[in-house]
């Protein structure tokens, strides 16, 4: 690496200086930390010690402006910025080469990392053995970011190579931040998980903590997951918005363990059962973080998926660093979780307690599913005979325990912490009437498949039990609740309903067709001011639509989005596939997005609850 | 045992068994282009995609065709029965997955790398 200093050198040294002296600091600071939290210093303090990581922070803080700044400033000599940045970018996709590959996503994830670390080390909410956690990860990151260093220098340039024009989008631009926030705050109940194993007191208060933060990284890794199927459904065009590709799954593994973690914690903190299995699950989540981490970046599955970051040599250094951190981790909780105090839980299986372990234990079963087929090219390709996995296994073998999952939903709200309520003749038959409601729905959408109708028919019992029974569970894991089962039906009418007409052919001439029973005509191409794009101009029964088709400054189709047109019955979707046109109908979909909403709104107001509760809980535990 | 154990342990084997079953029917095995032209099933297989102009065509049925080389200059002649995936042509290594039938792979999916100037990447 060599620092060349350039015009402007001196502001971009500043920047790097800082990145490194921060590195260093962290490094210290869990060396620190380390030697005197454990044996029998822990309880002395050691303000210097503590001053070294503010600044640590506030030197990542100032690397991170400046290297914002060379971003804006097209500073092309680092290798990073030239690769995803260009002159020609709008001031807020410039903003957006910040996250848009593995190098500046890791300083990210640093930057929010320390941010966070500060506000814990400031508050004193962490003791000492959980703070050294805390550092270690930062370590973690340390390395990670000297691996895939986003300071790196190249040659000079005069341009950059530009960003991936599927990445100039506003969905895109907020999407990485959202999901490294959720990244990121997973940290922080595994640490309190990690550290409860040290400390002298009743394992309590790490639950108390770790529930709002749980809530928040859950709420911001699903809000991040919802966001990317919105974006690949309106534009890639092939109209799905969820293609259990590796890539996504990284994600969404850990989101099912957080929903696991949540529910835990909601029984850890009632009631003295299972808690054994709430610490692992926070372990396990964030673990399984730096697990997605290591399929996605280090290259390994690149003949699996279409969108993994492409890999080079670092693929081992990134696997041994994750892989001995994951252990680390497992090998403590191992030795120490006997020290846990756990009873087992009523048995019965009508009571809050049970109900609870049966959310998060349902949240595993799909985690189990979804790691082992994510898993699958990995292994077999260690055990010598490589092979995919088709996402037929996901779409079929996910059905039964969603199934079993509404069922639960259904049942949830009628039972108490202790017993179950009966409910009245006249409830039982509005809930029979809303199972057959599910079921003419689908014979209307000539969905025949006795499991599709079964999730949609139960769907329709979970939603109209949370609506008869509000009053029985917290208003938020109400909301949630029916965001899931509205999400669940809203796919299969959304995927197995879709119908699709396609080979449309159109040139300037030609007449309406008819499509679905409706006209469909082209009213002709315009360029857009710029040259950058061309728009294809249609009418739908009567409304319009739009194809774009953004070109590079080569005059090269890079990207041809589809064009949607909403309908209270569905999307009518219209995707430019390179020889003819195709228009689907998507029915009910909104119940996706709306699905997608109630969850992300009820978690957020759960999040709020458990952050005023905190405090009160905490007084509670120290009472006792 | 009780009934709740009983229970638990029946949706268990339940979901399990079924799920271990989709399970095996999806493996699609990875393997070499020498491999493939004795194999049976759906498999997958990767190589350098051959970029004279020839032969990457349409024929008159809509079909796409197009040459596919492994490291010993070993070739395979895929069909597709969709649409040209999106800068087909600058793709160097080309991922197939289908099945191979009468001196034809016939391909039901395409994994492309590109090694253009755009890294290939979606959600993170």
């Amino acid at each position: 690496m060599s620092f060349e200093v350039s015009k402007g050198g001196n502001v971009v040294v500043i920047g790097v200086v800082s990145f490194y002296v921060s590195c260093l600091f962290s490094i210290i600071v869990f060396i620190g930390y380390l030697f005197s939290s454990f044996g029998n210093s822990v309880n002395k303090k050691s303000p210097w010690l503590d001053k070294i990581y503010y600044l640590a922070v506030l030197f990542i803080v100032v690397a991170s402006m400046f290297y914002m700044q060379a971003i804006l400033s097209n500073k092309f000599q680092y290798i990073y910025i030239y690769n995803y940045s260009s002159i020609n970018l709008t001031f807020w996709y410039k903003v957006a080469v910040f996250w848009a590959g593995q190098e500046g996503s890791f300083l990210l994830w640093m930057l929010i990392h320390s941010v966070l670390g500060f506000y814990f080390l400031k508050s004193g909410k962490m003791n000492r053995p959980t703070f050294t956690f805390y550092a270690m990860i930062q370590v973690l990151l340390v390395i990670f970011l000297l691996i895939k260093n986003p300071f790196m220098l190249g040659g000079m340039h005069l341009d950059g190579a530009g960003m991936n024009p599927l990445l100039q989008d506003f969905w895109m631009v907020i999407h990485p931040p959202i999901i490294f926030i959720g990244y990121s705050v997973f940290a922080i109940p595994f640490v309190y998980a990690l550290g409860d194993l040290f400390s002298a007191k009743p394992s309590t208060e790490w639950i108390a903590r770790s529930l709002p933060w749980a809530l928040f990284a859950w709420l911001f890794l699903g809000a991040g997951i919802f966001i990317g199927g919105y974006w690949a459904y309106k534009t890639l065009g092939w109209g799905g918005y969820w293609g259990w590709d590796p890539v996504e799954n990284a994600s969404f593994i850990p989101w099912l363990t957080g929903g696991a973690l949540v529910h835990l914690l909601y029984l850890s903190r009632a009631h003295e059962g299972g808690r054994r299995l709430t610490h692992f699950t926070a372990i396990l989540t964030f673990s399984l973080i730096l697990y997605g981490t290591f399929l996605t970046r280090s290259g390994v599955l690149n003949d699996f998926s279409v969108h993994a970051f492409r890999g080079d040599d670092s693929a081992s250094l990134l696997a041994i660093v994750i892989f001995v951190f994951i252990g680390a981790a497992f090998v403590i909780f191992l030795f120490k979780y006997r020290s846990i105090q756990s009873v087992s839980l009523p048995n019965t299986l009508f009571s809050r307690a049970f109900i609870l372990m049966t959310g998060g234990m349902l949240f595993y079963a799909l985690a189990v599913l979804v790691f082992i087929g994510t898993s699958t090219p990995l292994v077999s390709t260690m055990i010598g005979s490589p092979q995919n996995i088709d996402i037929t296994f996901y779409n079929h073998s996910i059905l039964l325990p969603v199934l079993i999952v509404l069922a639960a939903l259904s049942f949830c709200p009628l039972i108490m912490w202790n017993g179950r309520q009966k409910l009245g003749r006249r409830k039982s038959f509005f809930l029979i009437l809303s199972f057959l409601l599910g079921c003419i729905l689908c014979i209307y959408y000539q969905i025949y498949n006795p499991l599709y109708i079964a999730v949609v028919s139960f769907s329709a019992v979970a939603i109209s039990m949370h609506l008869i029974k509000y009053k029985s569970i917290s208003l938020p894991a109400c909301l949630a609740h029916v965001g899931i089962a509205l999400l669940c039906a809203g796919i299969i009418f959304s995927s197995v309903a879709s119908t699709t007409r396609d080979g449309l052919v159109f040139a300037k001439e030609t007449p309406p067709l008819i499509v679905y029973n409706m006209q469909f005509m082209y009213n002709g191409g315009s360029m857009s001011e710029d040259g950058m794009a061309a728009d294809y101009n249609f009418t739908f029964d009567g409304m319009p639509m739009t194809l774009v088709t953004k070109l590079n400054t080569e005059g090269q189709i890079v990207l041809k989005k589809p064009a949607i047109l909403h309908k209270f019955t569905g999307d009518y979707y219209l995707a430019d596939l390179n020889r003819d046109l195709t228009l689907s109908f998507k029915p009910l979909i909104i119940l996706v997005w709306i699905g997608c909403t109630f969850i992300t709104v009820g978690c957020f107001f759960s999040l709020i609850q458990s952050f005023k509760n905190e405090s009160c809980h905490i007084t509670g535990i120290l009472k006792k | 045992m009780n009934k709740r154990h009983v229970f638990i342990l029946v949706l268990i084997v339940l979901v399990g068994g079924y799920s271990m079953y989709e399970f095996s029917a999806s493996l699609n095995p990875y393997i070499t282009i020498r491999k493939v032209k004795v194999s049976h099933s759906t498999v997958q297989v990767k190589g350098h995609l051959v970029k004279d102009e020839a032969s990457i065509m349409y024929d008159a049925q809509h079909m796409l065709h197009f040459n596919l080389m492994d490291e010993t200059g070993e070739l395979l002649a895929v069909s597709y029965a969709g649409e040209k995936p999106r800068d087909f042509e600058r793709a160097t290594d080309v991922v197939v997955i289908g099945k191979y039938e009468n001196q034809q792979f016939h391909a039901d999916k395409i994994l492309m790398k590109c090694p253009s100037k755009y890294q290939k990447e979606g959600t993170l």
